[in-house]
This record gives C-alpha cells, structure tokens and sequence, in this order.
C-alpha cells in the first residue's frame, strides 16, 4: 500500500477493517519499516528490503492465481427460458 | 496524501484526542477511512486537517465538563445567587419538540447534587414559555435564570430564547446567565452584545474561513465546495447558516460541515457520514 500509494481495499478484501490496517501501519512505522513524517510517507530501506524478501516468498506463480475469483458475485446458473429484468431501484444511471 | 499517510494521521487523531476509547469509535473510524478514500488527494488533505481540529463530546463526559464550566463562574456572583431557575434553549415555535435544551435540562436534574459550586443552590426548574413569562420568582432577591443548552451555534435559537424571555417584564439581561458545553463565536457574540454571560467549556470559529488565510483559505474553500458535491440533498452548505462548525455531541449539530454528519454517494454507492445525524 505504501510502496505502490495504492487504497487499503485489497486488505480489505483480504478481512481486516480499517482499523486494523491502520495498525498495521502504525506498527510498520514503530519498527522502522516504513519513515513517516507528515510531509511523505515511504518505505525505509529496511522495509524495502524486508518487502523483496516476502515478495519472493509469496510470488504467485501460478497463472490461475494470479487473478482471484469474486465468488460472492458469482450468478447461478440460469435456465436459457430465464428473463432478467433488473431492479430499477438499483441502478443509478 | 495518499491513503497510507492519510490512514496513519487518521489513526493518531484518534490516539492523540483518545477517541479511540469513546463508544463507537471502530464505527466512526470505519466511516472516516471509506470517507477518505472516496476523495482526491487534497479532499484527503483538508479533511484530515479538519479533523486534526474536530471536537467529539460523548455524553458521558457532560457531567464533568459542566462541573468545569461552573468553575469559571465569578466567585462573588454565585455567592449572592440563592436561587437558580434553569430553562432549556429552544425557540418558541418548538415548544412541542424534545431539544438538546430539554436535555441539558435533565441531565443539571440527575448530577446537581454532583456539581460542587451549586449543589447548594435552591432550584426551580422551567420548561415551558408559558410559566417563564408568567413566573414572578425572578423578582426575588438571589435568584438568578440558567439558559441551558449543550451547544449554541449560528446564535439563532438563543437570540430567539432571550427575545421571547424578556417579554416577561421581570426579567432583565442582568438576570440571565446562559450555560453551554460549547458555542461558536456567533452564538457568543451576540450575547456579549446583550451583556449576557455565557460559560462554555470553549468558544469555537468557522473551521474555514477563520482559520486559514488566502491563498490556502480560498483552496480549502473550494475544495470544500467540490467534496460537498458528493452529498445528496445538502440543505446547508458549510454547516447551517455556514457555521463550518467542527463539532460533535451526542448528537452532531447541522451547523457542522454536513461531509461529517451526511452520507456522501461514490460510483452510485451511498457510505454512512463519521457522525451520522440521525432526523
């Protein structure tokens, strides 16, 4: 999130909730992991190398993997007679 | 600012102001961050610094900032009050509602006995326009009529509670006080201007337009403006009567900034305010 500027959203997904993400944050800093001061908040060299090492560790190397299923969103197998017909209070355009 | 450096100033926000030992504050803190996270950088940027200024009251502490506010009360004037008759703030077309006046009201009836400069005070309480005008117990010597409410703001609702009061020939400025948890400086200005005192825990400005010079207040302000453009059906602008109040009670005054208090829409979704005020 630091190295990439990137939102909390993957961990999120992942099941933590701000707060804890926040935390985390918080902890990274306390161990010298991440330099922050209220103009920039980086990787410190530590946390750069520390972040190589995981990355390595926890390389997807699998294609299948490399993009995850949203199970949640998943639609069940509709019979070929179905009609959608979606929720006009639902939609916002 | 990114998400991370805004996360991070987020969380000690609410270590530094210990909220994050007030009830709620995972829900509130939840609220801030999907909050932020809708917005561009310098929408982050200003939020976080509107926070780092933000005041959050939690019921539980009325009681001991109210014994901290009667503290400030000049020695010499409570000694020669025997008698305090205490009325709630609200305007007179509001006679039929519950407002934070009737509130403050009750909670001075619970912890009185608590409250050290006054518990030894006769009390006479007042809840309705009809008796305050009709009472003539302000006449006597020692006696001595207590505003209450737990925040002024624009100044309207006081200026209407004072007005109406004073139609009770009885009843001079000389014999009002007014008790607050917190104001703004209009609220304050105006009773100064009717040589009324007013005790408050502390006497806010506009979160803008006070603070800030230009360029940077002209920035804010826009920036404000476009942030507001996420809120559906935003009746005030800038907080009523654009008090750009930064402030939350039990109960959020619409005189804050409404991004705190108002759910904000991103990508047709709707995400619940910091301090949702509920109608």
């Amino acid at each position: 999130m630091v190295q990439t500027n990137g939102t909390s959203k993957r961990m999120i997904r992942l099941g933590l909730n701000h707060l804890q993400v926040a935390e985390l944050l918080n902890e990274a800093i306390e161990k010298q992991l991440i330099s922050y001061d209220r103009q920039s908040i980086k990787l410190s060299d530590l946390g750069s190398q520390i972040l190589d090492e995981l990355e390595s560790v926890f390389k997807k190397t699998k294609k299948e993997e490399w993009i995850a299923r949203e199970e949640k969103n998943r639609i069940p197998i509709l019979d070929k007679k179905t009609i959608f017909v979606p929720n006009q209070k639902e939609l916002f355009f | 600012m990114s998400d991370a450096d805004a996360l991070i100033r987020l969380y000690k926000i609410f270590s530094n102001k210990h909220w994050n030992s007030k009830f709620g504050h995972e829900t509130v803190f939840t609220n801030f961050s999907k909050l932020i996270e809708n917005l561009q950088p310098e929408q982050k940027k200003l939020i976080v610094e509107l926070t780092e200024r933000y005041t959050w009251i939690t019921e539980g502490e009325y009681p001991m900032l109210l014994n901290a506010i009667l503290e400030k009360i000049d020695k010499e004037k409570l000694n020669k009050i025997k008698r305090l008759i205490l009325f709630p703030v609200f305007k007179p077309e509001h006679k039929d509602q519950t407002k934070s006046g009737n509130e403050m009201l009750y909670k001075f009836r619970a912890y009185r006995n608590l409250l050290d400069r006054i518990k030894d005070k006769q009390f006479v309480e007042i809840e309705t326009y009809e008796k305050i005008l009709s009472t003539e117990l302000i006449s006597e010597e020692g006696t001595e009529i207590f505003l209450l409410d737990d925040y002024l703001g624009s100044g309207e609702t006081i200026k209407d509670t004072v007005t109406e009061i004073l139609k009770n020939p009885l009843i001079t400025t000389k014999k009002i006080s007014v008790l607050a948890i917190a104001s703004q400086k209009n609220a304050a200005d105006y009773l100064t201007s009717m040589a009324i005192d007013l005790y408050t825990d502390k006497i806010y400005t506009r979160g803008i337009t006070d603070y800030y010079q230009n360029p940077e207040k002209y920035d804010n302000i826009r920036t404000m403006q476009a942030i507001e453009y996420k809120i559906n059906d935003n009746k005030y602008p800038f907080g009523y009567e654009e008090s750009e109040a930064l402030i939350t009670l039990m109960r959020t005054p619409d005189n804050t900034f409404p991004i705190f208090w108002k759910e904000h829409r991103k990508g047709g979704i709707h995400y619940p305010a910091p301090f949702t005020r509920n109608e």
